[in-house]
């Protein structure tokens, strides 16, 4: 069954390596909500983190494997972070200029909570309901322009309740190289906000952004704040997603 | 040029001091979210923001791009009119052309409006070197003059300091107690002003804009001083940014609201001057008239791929919008300009050259909340990115440094090796947690993730079968 038709999974470095979980919970959602999975073979990374950190010749070297493993893929190219698609949408044209093979990638570049959020229906709410927060990562919210599809998503689960946490739209303070470069201001910001959603009274994080759970789940359980993380990928396979 | 004022390597020593005072935190967090705030306010009453920020834009971009032609009608409207313009190259030309006029004309006490490029050519402590009084009439920066401070804020000089510790700056200067309720704080402080408004032989101002078709300055203020520093004393003497000029009076019109809308939310501030000359003849008002137009690496900047930087108008949004700023405050960027405008512009007034200021694009986690605030629609975040780059490129990034993300490259720009490097980086969870990143990412975090040893590739021929 695909009667959504083919799309082609970009995990990124991060869900691949450290969080493939993540990856493997994409392919599940996907599938079950109509579409064919590729997974195309050769990609590495974004390059993100040299773009980032002031090496860009580092950054296409390495970007541009990952764009030849696309180039040859089918359908939309599902990024499992906001993170990654926006460097790709904003940093691979600068990066690509004149090369013929990055335009027909890049309009095919869809974050995967933007892919699925369309599909979501309202669903009526069960009983007694979990209660998690979402992050929405700065390059989804700033970048894609897309503050809500993670949140429509979530929303459309019965079985869990979306709370609202303060400052929502402030960083997380993770930023790639910053949070080693400047790990103290990182993690203050870090605390801020594991205590807003802490304060919100949810016990789960979500978001579409590894990195930024990674930093957030070490700062709380540094601080002690009692806080699981969770990839969206994650929460819709256990919660049973489908369009 | 030195505009930072910071130490070599003092960033992260004050950085952690900043971390330290968690009320500095809490004051800058509170003006954070007032300002998102009122910014969502303005946009309510200014639905087409969108359209206004990129008009903005485009006359800030013309008239950078037309800077030398502007200054130029600029001058030649103001000298009509009995005034003067000094071009000066450096800060030092800047503050020798000051000192100068002062000579000439015996001044004694100045009275200071506010100004960052007095800030930045260092301008107070060469007038004292020099015998004169210098005295800062804006509130804030009066604050931060009598406590030996430099300015933390673009916009709002002492914002840093709790209402406890203005008053504690003002007991010492009163030589007696003084109680911190802001009406009686802002009584003292008007009474030790109003003398030295009658008294200063220079006024000097900064200006918002240079209008170059009518040779007009414009100043913004709140509390009257400048308009007061601009009329009283004999001689005014203004400190503008070349970059600071605008063609017409219908620009400078729609900046000021721009400009004013940005800072504090509000259409106009209370004090709007236009100020276009010294007084005619049998008016009350300077004598003298003097604009110092200063350059102070500004064209080397106008003449570069950076140039959008000269596009900023000094609103202080992006400072008091940023997550990073808000967290450590001006002082701990140790320099003149702090937060994402002063992290990308004070590396490029200063060429890249060697010190602190190159080392500052890096502090920020490039959220990109300062580009969505910015009234002229300047993509800090993008700068940021580009400005580590040219540090870089300048030297910044040590042979170690260099090597290692060319390693990284070679290494995942092959599929094998990437491959490779996951195996390798699942096997080194003691070494990477007691060296390097792995040993900085732990301050502060209990947990760092090491790659599995089974990553996703691994794991999509099982889940291909599944199709």
């Amino acid at each position: 069954v695909s009667e959504r038709g083919t799309v082609s999974l970009m995990p990124t470095c991060l869900v691949d390596l450290v969080r493939p979980e993540a990856g493997v919970a994409a392919v599940r959602v996907l599938r079950r909500a109509g579409f064919r999975v590729t997974f195309p073979g050769g990609q590495t990374c974004c390059g993100q983190p040299a773009w980032n950190s002031g090496f860009p010749d580092e950054a296409r070297r390495v970007a541009s494997t990952t764009l030849e493993a696309l180039a040859g893929s089918e359908g939309p190219i599902v990024v499992l972070s906001g993170s990654c698609a926006a460097t790709m949408l904003h940093a691979w044209p600068e990066l690509f200029e004149g090369d013929t093979r990055a335009a027909g990638v890049l309009e095919r570049v869809v974050e995967f909570g933007a892919l699925l959020a369309p599909l979501a229906s309202a669903a009526p709410a069960l009983g007694a309901r979990r209660q998690v927060a979402f992050h929405c990562s700065c390059h989804q919210r700033r970048g894609l322009r897309d503050a809500t599809s993670g949140a429509t998503l979530v929303n459309s689960l019965p079985g869990v309740e979306l709370v609202e946490q303060a400052d929502a739209e402030a960083c997380c303070g993770f930023g790639g190289t910053f949070a080693i470069k400047f790990a103290d201001v990182s993690t203050s910001m870090g605390r801020d906000k594991v205590n807003a959603v802490h304060a919100a009274g949810a016990s789960e994080l979500v978001s579409g952004d590894v990195g930024c759970l990674m930093h957030l789940g070490g700062v709380a359980a540094e601080t002690a704040v009692p806080l699981t993380t969770t990839t969206l990928p994650e929460l819709l396979e256990r919660e049973g997603w489908a369009p | 040029v030195s505009i930072v004022y910071g130490g070599d390597d003092a960033l992260e020593d004050r950085i952690d001091k900043a971390l330290a005072d968690t009320r500095l935190a809490t004051t800058l967090g509170a003006s954070r979210r007032h300002l998102l705030g009122f910014r969502a306010a303005v946009e309510e009453r200014h639905p087409d923001w969108a359209e206004r920020v990129d008009r903005a834009r485009a006359i800030r971009t013309d008239a950078v791009a037309r800077a030398p032609e502007l200054i130029a009608r600029f001058e030649t409207a103001v000298t009509s009119r009995g005034g003067s313009v000094i071009h000066a190259a450096t800060a030092d030309d800047a503050v020798g052309a000051v000192l100068e006029i002062a000579r000439r004309r015996g001044v004694k006490v100045i009275a200071k409006g506010k100004s960052m490029v007095a800030e930045e050519i260092e301008l107070n402590p060469a007038l004292e070197a020099a015998g004169l009084t210098p005295v800062e009439t804006d509130l804030g920066e009066w604050i931060a003059q009598l406590a030996g401070e430099r300015p933390s804020h673009i916009l709002a000089p002492v914002i840093h300091r709790s209402r406890g510790q203005i008053a504690e700056v003002l007991a010492t200067h009163r030589g007696g107690p003084m109680s911190d309720d802001p009406q009686g704080l802002v009584t003292y402080s008007r009474e030790q002003l109003r003398s030295v408004f009658l008294e200063a032989g220079m006024g000097i101002t900064g200006a918002n804009f240079m209008v170059a078709e009518s040779g007009t300055v414009v100043v913004l203020e709140n509390e009257g001083n400048g308009r007061l520093v601009s009329s009283l004393p004999r001689v005014h003497v203004v400190l503008a940014g070349l970059e600071r000029v605008l063609e017409t009076t219908a620009d400078a019109a729609f900046m000021v609201e721009q400009l004013t809308l940005a800072a504090v939310g509000r259409e106009l501030p209370s004090y709007v001057s236009w100020i276009s000359g010294p007084a005619a003849e049998g008016d009350d008002g300077p004598e003298e008239f003097v604009v110092i137009v200063l350059d102070n690496g500004r064209s080397r900047v106008r003449e570069s791929d950076e140039r959008e930087i000269l596009n900023c108008i000094r609103c202080g949004s992006c400072l008091t919008v940023c997550p990073v700023y808000s967290k450590v405050g001006g002082h701990a960027y140790g320099s003149v300009y702090g937060g994402p405008i002063g992290a990308v512009l004070t590396p490029l007034l200063r060429d890249m050259q060697p010190g602190e200021g190159r080392k500052l694009p890096f502090l920020s986690s490039l959220c990109g909340a300062c580009s969505d605030a910015c009234p002229v629609g300047i993509p800090l975040h993008d700068m940021l990115v580009r400005d580590r780059t040219l540090a870089n490129r300048a030297g910044l990034a040590g042979r170690g440094e260099r090597a290692a993300w060319a390693a990284w490259s070679r290494a995942w720009s092959s599929p094998r090796l990437y491959r490779a490097s996951a195996r390798a980086g699942a096997r080194s969870g003691p070494f990477a947690r007691a060296f390097g990143p792995g040993a900085s990412w732990l301050e502060g975090r209990a947990t760092l993730p090491l790659p599995s040893t089974k990553p996703f590739h691994r794991r999509w021929a099982d889940l291909e079968k599944g199709q």
